[in-house]
């Protein structure tokens, strides 16, 4: 187990600035997860991290000690990567020892370790097999078991999951979760899925054009967003956002008699998500709010609604699974203003954090 | 005529292996009269019109052993060839792994740079590299024969194995390299043995190209150093030219390296569509 430093890291390609003045701490046996838009530099962070690049600037320590001029070789960290980058003239067995065996390790103990690591992934029956006599799934497992086996410092994973398909990639995300739990190692684990970052993490890292955005635990960053932009990335269906009006100030006046403990009357823009959305099908309720239903989804457990509200700012609201609702119509909705956000001109969070005992680990 | 696809596709198949064969008989015919001239006698060797049925001899075979110590040529042609392409291995796989894992901004242009040696005609330079031989007293030396072909097929095999070293997955390097393994452990354990076609064929192909290396080798060499083709080139000599002693001279000269082919046949077929195939 090992703790890892980054500080004022700094990575420029010939004219690109990818990693903008990285800081960041990673504790022993945490599950930490970059995530962010493709071409964010989660990949780059990753790689420096693992010695495949050369830091620019800043320097990287793993248990304190500086590493930025270290060689990749000498990192005793392990990777797997999105192409599994599986030796292909090596049976699973050897892709699974070639690390012990460059590090001279007695064949006994070498074969005991890669006994136990196929034990836990189900490899057994295929340790003589050739990487492309193996599915997808199994050359992942190959590829994890690869790093397991080293019993390395921190484990590098960088979306290892999207070559695969949905339902196995959801079976893959709760055994690397499982695996977490069971090696308790340091794991840093890249992946433009927010979904994945949500259901893996202790700790989640925010990127946004080789900045870090925020870091925190996954229901601290859903509940409290530090920009707008963390606040669109993560969550499912995505946050709406609604331009302040007078009409939204008026209700927001009602709900607090007057006073704005979540300063959204001083916002630009609010955040609302849909569970904070109540539509309302009867026409005569006082809901406050009034759109057109510009496109419905019915995911069948539940009903996806968006909704125009002052001709072009769409609002996603949930709706019950059968609810008779049609493109086209008016609709009338409120706002649950206890939960809504307000972001200012730059796109940051004004309102202060949601205190609820409901968020667990709160940072 | 109107005839389904199936048949279409029969007809066109046939007419392709005819006109196949047509070319490969028209090439190879040179080769098959120089082996059926070997076993003539010089009288019916330029006997017109030339003679299909005789009865072969083996006496100039015999001829071109007593003039000139065939088997030391051999030798010589042996010790170049398989020389010269060892060193050049040795030279070019490190080279080539450089530039293919590591390229700089200049790259492309070393490579360039590196073919259009090729496009110099030999002789241009004939002066000074006899000199150089010359006084470094390495005239009619197998080891000068040794270094200038390995000079002169060093950019074509650099060529050969950067195009296979760049088919290896950027990706597996790296992640033999977080493995801990060394520069020397990646090239051992990983580059070669999966470029290991590609590096037999390009080995064979500069074997067979030193082998047949001529302008060097006679220019270079006289009694101690000569390989084959310096022997076939002294058999058109003063004395004339003695056409059945001379074919003999080059069946002898050519039929190695045909073995040597023939048997690394199926390699060389791989090692050159490795690229198409994979
Ligand atoms: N070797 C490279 N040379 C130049 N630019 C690069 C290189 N690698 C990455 N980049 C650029 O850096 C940015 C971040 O890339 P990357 O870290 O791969 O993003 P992602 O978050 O999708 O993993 C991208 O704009 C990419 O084009
Ligand atoms: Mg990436």
């Amino acid at each position: 187990m090992s703790s890892l430093e980054i500080k004022k890291l700094h990575k420029n390609f010939s004219n690109y600035h990818a990693i903008r003045g990285v800081d960041l701490q990673i504790e022993k046996g945490e599950f930490t997860v970059f995530v962010g838009p493709s071409g964010c530099g989660k990949s780059t962070l990753l790689r420096l991290i693992a010695g495949l690049e050369v830091v620019t600037s800043g320097s990287i320590l793993l248990n304190d000690q500086d590493i930025t001029d270290t060689s990749a070789a000498e990192r005793d960290l392990a990777m797997v990567f999105q192409s599994y980058a599986l030796y292909p003239h090596m049976s699973v067995a050897e892709n699974m020892s070639f690390a012990l065996k460059i590090a001279k390790v007695d064949p006994k103990i070498i074969a005991e370790k890669v006994a136990d690591a196929a034990e836990i992934l189900q490899l057994t029956s295929l340790l003589d097999r050739k990487p492309k006599a193996l599915s997808g799934g199994q050359r992942q497992r190959v590829a994890i078991g690869r790093a397991i086996v080293r019993q390395p410092s921190v484990f590098l994973f960088d979306e290892p999951l999207s070559n695969l398909d949905a339902s196995l990639r959801v079976q893959m995300r709760q055994e690397l979760s499982g695996l977490h739990k069971r090696l308790k190692s340091t794991m840093i684990y890249v992946t433009h899925d927010q979904v994945e970052a949500m259901t893996l993490a202790d700790k989640v890292v925010i990127l946004n054009a080789g900045n870090v955005e925020q870091v925190g635990t996954p229901l601290n960053v859903y509940y409290n967003p530090a920009s707008r932009f963390v606040a669109e990335f993560i969550g499912t269906p995505k946050m709406s956002f609604i331009p302040m009006s007078d009409d939204i100030k008026k209700l927001i006046a009602n709900e607090y008699d007057g006073a704005d403990p979540r300063k959204l009357t001083s916002s630009t823009w609010l955040g609302v998500r849909p569970e904070s959305v109540t539509l309302s099908s009867q026409l005569l309720t006082k809901a406050g709010l009034t759109g057109k239903v510009s496109l419905v989804e019915r995911l069948g457990a539940e009903t996806l609604v968006y909704i125009d509200y002052l001709g072009e700012h769409k609002i996603t609201a949930r709706a019950d699974s059968l609810a008779s609702i049609e493109a086209g119509a008016d609709i009338q909705f409120s706002i649950d203003f206890q939960n809504v956000h307000g972001f200012d001109d730059d796109g940051l969070r004004l309102s202060p954090d949601v205190t609820d005992n409901l968020i667990v680990g709160n940072v | 005529m109107n005839l389904t696809l199936s048949q279409r596709k029969k007809v066109s198949t046939w007419s392709l292996g005819l006109l196949s064969w047509i070319v490969a008989l028209v090439i190879f015919f040179p080769i098959l009269w120089m082996v059926m001239t070997s076993f003539k006698t010089e009288l019916q060797a330029i006997s017109t019109p030339p003679l299909f049925m005789w009865e072969p001899t083996l006496e100039n075979f015999s001829v071109v052993q007593e003039r000139s110590d065939y088997f030391k040529y051999a030798m010589n042609s042996v010790i170049t060839s398989f020389g010269a392409t060892f060193l050049a291995l040795l030279i070019a796989v490190p080279a080539a792994y450089s530039m293919a894992f590591s390229p700089s901004k200049r790259t492309k242009d070393i490579l360039l740079w590196m073919l259009s040696t090729k496009m110099l005609p030999a002789v241009g330079v004939l002066m000074p590299i006899y000199l150089l031989a010359q006084s470094t007293g390495l005239l009619d030396n197998v080891f000068s024969l040794i270094i200038i072909f390995t000079m002169i097929n060093l950019p074509i095999i650099m060529w050969m194995l950067f195009t296979y070293f760049k088919e290896i997955p950027k990706d597996i390097l790296e992640a033999c390299r977080m493995d801990g393994a060394s520069t020397f452990a990646e090239l051992r354990y990983i580059v070669m043995p999966l470029s290991w076609g590609g590096i037999a064929s390009t080995g064979l192909l500069s074997i067979v190209l030193c082998w047949n290396e001529a302008f060097w080798s006679i220019n270079l060499t006289a009694a101690d150093a000569g390989t084959l083709t310096a022997l076939i080139a002294s058999y058109s000599s003063p004395e004339g030219l003695f056409w059945a002693k001379l074919s003999a001279a080059s069946t002898l000269a050519c039929a190695p390296i045909v073995v040597f082919g023939w048997f690394c046949q199926k390699q060389l077929v791989q090692g050159l569509t490795f690229g198409a195939v994979k």
